[in-house]
């Protein structure tokens, strides 16, 4: 029984604005301060509205953050697959990362019960000097799989990725399609109860991705609960039974993929 | 309206699931240390032995110019050397790699949902590694001359777990300084040479009398070093070194599972 339950979930990221980081301009204030005595007066301002993003804030400390989400709650039992829909910036892979449990939210609760996979960045991982084999045996290790599965995973990823001989060879050797093939297969070797999908379909031949999309349905069937974040709504509308959309962090619409697609293009001005 | 939400609260138990996680699973960081220390010498020859060559010629070339200059006796000097040396590198390559740890391992972080301190420890055994292929050129110059292993070898089962946990802690700790603030990693490379001065590795501690010697025993460093150097040279460390070792095991632990179990949340965020 996988479940994921998420709470009135805020999350505001600090932004790495590098002089904001810098120890001289923490000193600066700590001696402004003892110096005159006075704390900062609270200054707070939230950034005028771009279209995308979320509100940017400055507090009393001088600290610029994003929220990235805004009071989002949401359920999901298992069946479940949810698709995330929101313009660049929206908040959906923070969202994700929530999930992931990578993130721990600012404000709210998150729970998650059941085994995650996370597949957010499918080159991570991917040392140049290493050959394929290697990579497969390390990313197994990582996962905690016993030798047996390693074996199994070895040969399940050889056959599907097709790179032969190129396996023992260093990464460093393989083009840019055949990284993508060999980062897939390694990373959809093993399905977890809940799968949490960023954005990775993409590079890779047409008879690649063809057959990308078969090993994904087998992975997505084998999952009790799917979350994916995608601007491809062929995609979504295959895959998902349910979505939310999110605007500036906030979920401001919750439905079927389709009614979701059409709330999204109307804030869009798309329709 | 509101203002910038910053959880500031200590959670000690997420710091202990944290260790718990790390320790209840080492397979993956050991692999992970393994792998890192063939990635640094993929493409060499000689790999990993290249460790103990360099250690060679610089105690070598060191020893002899020391010991003509300031007129030590060599054969008393140069096991002297090379075992400070190797031990002085350890502190200082495992503090230098553990400030780079979690920047350099922000795509692995954002991506699986894995214990924090699993990175610094995969840092401290490939570092640990690595020293452990240097010890026998301090073996070879000791039985060159005449300093046969003896049974103050068996303080070292005791010494060098106190150096590790000492070590790790320190790591752990500039880690955790070093995310937020990216400049610590330059502030500790530039800390660590006038330590390297202030702690005797060049010279004897009881050649130094009067002000100096006081200087020198109230860098903890002094006392962490010559637990471990002083049963490789058949001596047993005084129980000033040993109070001061364990004491500064004790009041880092405590201080940095303080500051971890404050900041471990944002880890993630300040990548």
């Amino acid at each position: 029984m996988a479940k994921i339950e998420i709470d009135n979930v805020t999350v505001d990221l600090p932004l790495k604005n590098d002089r904001q980081l810098s120890i001289a301009k923490h000193l600066d204030r700590l001696a402004a301060r003892l110096l005159t005595g006075i704390k900062e007066t609270v200054r707070v301002r939230e950034a005028a509205r771009s279209g995308i993003g979320g509100a940017i804030q400055t507090d009393s400390r001088g600290r610029t953050h994003v929220r990235a989400l805004r009071d989002v709650s949401f359920s999901l039992k298992d069946g479940d697959r949810l698709a995330v829909i929101g313009a660049n910036g929206a908040g959906k892979s923070t969202l994700l990362r929530v999930l992931g449990r990578i993130y721990e939210p600012t404000v709210g609760r998150v729970t998650v019960e059941g085994e995650v996979k996370t597949l957010f960045n499918i080159h991570v991982g991917m040392a140049p000097d290493a050959t394929g084999v290697e990579l497969i045996k390390l990313r197994c290790h990582l996962f905690g799989y016993d030798d047996d599965q390693v074996d199994d995973i070895t040969e399940d990823v050889e056959n599907f990725c097709e790179l032969g001989e190129y396996l023992h060879m260093p990464v460093r050797v393989y083009s840019t399609g055949m990284v993508v093939r060999l980062a897939f297969a390694i990373i959809t070797a093993v399905p977890g109860e809940i799968l949490l999908l960023d954005e990775v379909i993409g590079a890779g031949d047409a008879a690649f991705v063809e057959r990308a999309e078969k090993r994904l349905k087998t992975f997505f069937q084998r999952s009790a609960i799917i979350v994916i974040a995608s601007h491809n709504y062929a995609i979504l509308q295959e895959w998902c039974n349910r979505a939310c959309l999110l605007e500036h962090g906030a979920v401001t619409f919750e439905g079927s993929v389709d009614d979701t697609l059409h709330a999204y293009n109307v804030s869009m001005g798309r329709v | 309206m509101s203002s910038v939400l910053i959880p500031s609260y200590i959670d000690l138990k997420k710091v202990l699931r944290d260790f718990h996680r790390s320790f209840s699973d080492v397979r993956p960081w050991l692999v992970l240390s393994f792998f890192e220390i063939r990635q640094t010498y993929r493409r060499s020859f000689f790999g990993v032995l290249w460790m103990p060559v360099s250690t060679a010629v610089v105690v070598l070339v060191m020893g002899f110019l020391i010991s003509a200059v300031w007129g030590n006796p060599i054969a008393r000097f140069l096991p002297f050397l090379a075992i400070g040396l190797i031990i002085w590198n350890y502190i200082n390559n495992t503090v230098q790699a553990c400030a780079q740890t979690f920047t350099a391992s922000a795509d692995t972080i954002l991506q699986f949902n894995r214990p924090y301190s699993s990175y610094i420890l995969k840092t401290v055994a490939s570092e640990s590694i690595r020293t452990a292929h240097s010890i026998p050129v301090f073996l070879v110059v000791a039985i060159t001359f005449g300093i046969l292993p003896s049974e103050t070898y068996f303080l070292l089962m005791f010494s060098i777990p106190l150096l590790i946990f000492n070590i790790t802690w320190m790591g752990l700790l500039i880690a955790l300084v070093t995310v937020r603030f990216r400049d610590v990693s330059s502030l500790v490379q530039n800390l660590f040479t006038p330590l390297f001065w202030l702690t005797p590795v060049l010279y004897e501690p009881e050649t130094l009398s009067g002000r100096v010697r006081d200087v020198i025993n109230l860098n903890p460093l002094t006392h962490i070093l010559e637990v471990v150097r002083s049963p490789f040279l058949n001596q047993t460390p005084s129980t000033l070194n040993w109070i001061v070792a364990v004491g500064v095991a004790i009041v880092g632990w405590a201080f940095t599972v303080m500051f971890f179990a404050r900041f471990r949340s944002r880890i993630a965020y300040w990548l």
